[in-house]
Parts: C-alpha cells; sequence; structure tokens
C-alpha cells in the first residue's frame, strides 16, 4: 500500500522490511531464560548436596578407611561402622530380586498380553498406578501387621526377611507398570508377524514382544531396586535397629536373616541423630559418619543404574 | 518405460483369462462374512469364493473392509478383541471359524506379508528359520536349506547371501518386504495373503515385488488388497472391488463386496455403476 503512494519505496523494500522482522520475541526469550535457568537450578541443587556430601565423608574414608565398611555399629564414631547396614540392604535388594521381579513382570506382562480389556482390567490398572503413588509409611505399617505379626513365625518379627518382603510389595507397583507399559510400546507388526508365521500367544511373547520389551523392563526393575534400598520410613515401623545396639549375629544364615536388622538407611538416620562429639582416636563425628554412609549408599545406588543401562544397551543393540 | 511395462502386462492378463475360464478348484469360500468392530459393523455379507493358484485382488476405497476381509482368511482379526465374525470362510470345505479350528494351524498354512515391512529385529537368517523352527526343526543342514530355498523364492538370495547373519533391518524397504515374502513362505504354506505389500515401497521395489508374484503363482494361491488399481489389472487374475454404504445404526460407512470377476471383465466391462467409476478414476 505504502508503497503505491510513496514511489520513492520499491516493492522490493518493502518484502525486505517484512522478511527482516523487527519484532522482537520477547516471551520466546523469557520462556528459553526460565527453562535454563530452571535446569541450573536443579543442577546446582544436586552439586551442593553432593559436594556437600563428599567434603564431610572424605575424612571418614581417609582416617578409617575400609574399617569403616567393615565395623559394625557402635557407640563411638571411632569405632561405628556400616557392616550391618551394607548386609541388611543387600538382602533387601535380593529380595526384591526375586520376589517382586517375577511377580510385578509376570502380572505386567498378564495385565497389557493376556488380559482381555474391559472394566475390570481398567480397574485393576488405575488401582495398580494408585498403589504406586501410596507413601511408603503405609507399606511399613501394612509390613508391621502382616511380615511383622502375622508371619512373625517364618519372619522372625522385626527381621530382615520382613523388611525385604515389605520393601519387596513397596515396589511392586512401579515394577507392573514400567512392564506394562513397556509391553504396551512394543509395535504391533511385530506381534503380527510372531502370528503370521504361525506362532501362538506364548511364543509371540516368548520371542518377540519379551525381547522388545526387555529394556523398558529393566530400567523399571532397576529403579525399583534404588527405590527399596532408599527407604527408610518403613523399615522404622518394621523395627530396624538404629543408634549403637550391635545386632546379635545368629548361628546359621536362617538365625541372621529372622534377627535383629539394619539397613543403610536406618543407619544414616540413626547416625544423624547422634550427639556431634568427635571421637577421641579419630576426630571423626557422627556428623561425618553420616555423610559417608550417605556416600556409600550413593555409590550402591549409582552402581546398580550402571549395570542397568549396560544391560539396557545390550538389549537394545540385540532389537537392531 | 511404465507404459512400455503396461502394454507388455496387458499382452499377459490375456493368457491368464483363458486360462480363467478354465476355472481352477475353488479353495476359499465366505458365506455371508460379515466383520464387526464392537457394534460397528465394518464389512456386511461378503461371498466371494478364491481360486488355486489365482492372484485375486481386493481394490477399493479407504474403509471399504477390503484389509478386513483379508485377515478373516487366515485368522488375523482374532488378535483384535473388539472385531467378531459373523458368516463362514470355508478352505478346503472346513470352515476356519469352527470352534473346534485352531488358529494357530490355520496361520501356518495361510502366511501373510504385511502392509509395512516388518522383520524380526533378528539376523536375515533367524527371520526365514522362526517358522521352521516353531514346528520343531532343528537340524541345521535342513534349516540352512530351507533359508536358501526361502530367500531364492522371494528373490532375495543373491543380495543377502554373504550376510545371513545381518540383522533384517540393516535392509532397504524392498529387501525388507521380500526378506517377509520369505519368512512367509518358509513354513510352505498354501495361501498367501498380501495387505497392501507395495504401499510403503518405491516403483523398482514394488516391480521386483510384482514379478515375483507372478512367479510364485505357481505355487501358492494369492491374495492381495491394493489401493493401486494398475497394481491390480498388472498382476491379479480376479479383481473383487469393495466400496463403503451409508449405514443406518452410525455415521460411520459400513464396506460391502460390490463387483467380483476376472481382472479382465472388472477393468474393462464392469456391470455395475459404482464399479465403472472407481476403475475409471471417477470416485474413490
Amino acid at each position: 500500500m505504502i508503497s503505491i503512494l510513496n514511489p520513492g519505496i520499491t516493492s522490493s523494500d518493502v518484502v525486505r522490511a517484512a522478511l527482516v522482522g523487527k519484532r522482537r520475541d520477547m516471551r520466546g526469550t523469557a520462556f528459553l531464560l526460565s527453562l535454563a535457568a530452571a535446569l541450573c537450578l536443579s543442577l546446582l541443587v544436586l552439586v551442593v548436596l553432593l559436594s556437600q556430601v563428599v567434603t564431610k565423608a572424605f575424612p571418614v574414608f581417609t582416617k578409617r578407611g575400609f574399617d569403616f565398611l567393615t565395623s559394625e555399629l557402635a557407640s563411638s564414631p571411632d569405632k561405628a561402622g556400616i557392616a550391618q547396614g551394607l548386609w541388611g540392604s543387600m538382602v533387601i535388594a535380593l529380595f526384591v530380586v526375586f520376589v517382586s521381579f517375577p511377580i510385578g513382570i509376570g502380572a505386567g506382562v498378564y495385565l497389557e498380553e493376556y488380559a482381555k480389556p474391559g472394566k475390570l482390567t481398567r480397574f485393576i490398572q488405575i488401582n495398580i498406578r494408585n498403589l504406586a503413588g501410596v507413601p511408603s509409611v503405609v507399606y511399613g505399617i501394612l509390613g508391621l501387621i502382616v511380615f511383622v505379626k502375622a508371619l512373625g513365625g517364618v519372619t522372625g518379627g522385626r527381621s530382615v526377611i520382613a523388611a525385604g518382603l515389605t520393601l519387596a510389595v513397596l515396589v511392586l507397583p512401579i515394577i507392573v507398570i514400567t512392564t506394562a507399559e513397556s509391553v504396551r510400546a512394543v509395535p504391533s507388526g511385530l506381534r503380527e508377524a510372531g502370528y503370521g508365521v504361525g506362532a501362538t500367544r506364548w511364543e509371540t511373547t516368548r520371542d518377540q514382544v519379551l525381547p522388545f520389551a526387555a529394556p523398558g523392563i529393566l530400567t523399571g526393575t532397576m529403579l525399583a531396586v534404588g527405590r527399596a534400598l532408599g527407604e527408610a520410613a518403613p523399615l522404622v515401623l518394621i523395627g530396624a535397629i538404629t543408634g549403637r545396639l550391635a545386632s546379635p549375629k545368629g548361628e546359621t544364615v536362617v538365625d541372621r536373616l529372622q534377627g535383629k536388622f539394619t539397613a543403610l538407611p536406618m543407619t544414616i538416620y540413626g547416625w544423624a541423630n547422634e550427639p556431634n562429639r568427635p571421637g577421641k582416636v579419630t576426630g571423626l563425628t557422627f556428623d561425618q559418619l553420616t555423610s559417608a554412609a550417605i556416600l556409600v549408599l550413593i555409590v550402591v545406588v549409582l552402581f546398580i543404574n550402571l549395570v542397568a543401562i549396560v544391560l539396557r544397551a545390550r538389549f537394545e543393540k540385540a532389537r537392531q | 518405460m511404465m507404459t512400455q511395462q503396461q502394454t507388455s502386462d496387458e499382452t499377459k492378463v490375456v493368457p491368464n483369462e483363458t486360462s480363467a475360464s478354465v476355472k481352477p478348484p475353488a479353495l476359499f469360500k465366505t458365506k455371508d462374512l460379515s466383520v464387526y468392530y464392537g457394534s460397528f459393523c465394518a464389512v456386511r455379507d461378503v461371498n466371494i469364493t478364491l481360486r488355486e493358484h489365482e492372484i485375486t485382488a481386493f481394490i477399493g476405497p479407504s474403509g471399504c473392509g477390503k484389509t478386513t476381509v483379508l485377515r478373516c482368511f487366515n485368522r488375523m482379526n482374532d488378535l483384535i478383541e473388539i472385531a467378531r465374525v459373523e458368516g463362514s470362510v470355508a478352505y478346503h470345505g472346513i470352515d476356519l471359524y469352527d470352534p473346534q479350528v485352531n488358529a494357530v494351524e490355520v496361520r501356518r498354512r495361510i502366511g501373510m506379508v504385511f502392509q509395512k515391512p516388518n522383520p524380526f529385529p533378528k539376523s536375515i537368517y533367524d527371520n526365514v528359520a522362526y517358522g521352521p523352527r516353531l514346528s520343531g526343526m532343528k537340524n541345521k543342514g535342513d534349516l540352512d536349506q530351507i533359508v536358501e530355498r526361502s530367500l531364492r523364492a522371494a528373490a532375495l538370495w543373491d543380495e543377502v547371501k554373504g550376510r545371513l547373519k545381518a540383522s533384517g533391518l540393516g535392509l532397504s524397504g524392498g529387501q525388507q518386504q521380500r526378506l517377509c515374502i520369505a519368512r512367509a513362505v518358509a513354513v510352505e504354506p498354501e495361501v498367501i495373503l498380501m495387505d497392501e505389500p507395495c504401499s510403503a515401497l518405491d516403483p523398482i521395489a514394488t516391480a521386483r515385488i510384482e514379478d515375483l508374484m507372478q512367479e510364485m503363482k505357481q505355487k501358492y494361491t494369492i491374495l492381495i488388497v491394493t489401493h493401486n488399481m494398475q497394481q491390480a489389472a498388472r498382476v491379479s487374475d480376479r479383481t473383487a472391488f469393495f466400496t463403503t454404504e451409508i449405514n443406518d445404526e452410525s455415521d460411520r460407512r459400513t464396506g460391502v463386496l460390490v463387483e467380483f470377476g476376472s481382472t479382465k471383465q472388472i477393468f474393462s466391462t464392469p456391470t455395475d455403476q459404482r464399479t465403472e467409476q472407481y476403475v475409471t478414476g471417477r470416485f474413490g
């Protein structure tokens, strides 16, 4: 329009002005900046946490070394260690692996691959999702009532067996959900290909669906183990030992499994409540021991994640 | 080049036509075949007879139920929970939907090639050997033989013989589809159902598959669903034209079989006006 009225301006000037664009995308820039800020903030929190833990824990490892990992709970920060905590956490992880992996993966595959879609299936799926959101302390009460009291004869009461079973139940919904989602993500073309050459449902599930879903299932199960290792609240209710009580040792493995126990999160919780007096020999405080135990727990969980990543990469390679 | 091929194919249609008039024995016979998805009738009252060693093409606009009908011939619709089949599909005179019939056995005799090439995420060898292995074949020598024969039958052997251990997903789209054909013929089926097998392929790969179908016809009965009318005209002996019609109960359209006859007749002298409009490109 302007170019018609002003003979000095050619049409290409108008087009150039329009293409160059003087409008600044202020909102877009603000949005980008806020996203970057959110990322930086979350990283910052992580860095502060980790650096504090590492700096506090460092003297424990230089002064005590492996002794810290092999010593039992004690009243002096010179002697206290995480041996029982490590053992308890390891047993709990084994319970999760051997109890909740098969049950959770089985339930997830059934829900997605075999169950007839309908109101009942939907109802079950929704409830499993809700179960995954139930606070862990509620599972502690369940564990107290079922595994400590009702099944006390088998579990030995406030034992690592009761704790392992409780945490296995706690992570069950996570495993069911991730398994079901991984199975759902299997392309239907792959299933049809299996059925198309005359495979039965079982053969298709075994040869096509499960191998394809394996990386996703694996990720879910490893997340579940990590979650179980970090939980303290249910263990409080079940009655894991904290503080200075050394757990009594039994003659056999069964005795040890049925006896009193602790786990890494409980050791951390207990030590965090200790008075902060430095030990006479090493000068270490329980505050520093707490950080050292936290560091060990983080390393264990990171190691499990690393194993999961390696296994996952291998499975994913297999499906290409 | 395309026109040359077409004319050569048209001349090829003539001997097919004479053999079709002799009428080979019927292999499939459907009676009032209707398929419902829930309460929606996707296709209704299909009565059709497929003959041995012929290529039958299903053509028609989208949503006319041609793929749905195809998937009744090896009970692939069983996999869709809400699908329900009424009427009967007789194969050698036996109703495939008889409660005593095992769908898995049906699919071993009636193989399928899908719209999108879907090789297993395994080696080329394992893709082809999967079916025979399911039937209990373990001997390495026998499997090697079957794999080679099937890959030759799918005109893929010369391209992959040096890399049988490589992943089937590393092949090109056309090669993948031929691998799927090899996988289907490895279990020695009698029939091969092809659901738009070339819709994801380029013209050269399509031409190879079409040539392959002519060779495979000697051994198998082939049923192909295609969106491409020229393809139906080029490869098939008989053509069935499906369309959609207004349905009283829902706003979705139900598929119906309009006309079924020799390919030459369908494309040159269709009896139904809707067929004529479709094959001349005036609708659909």
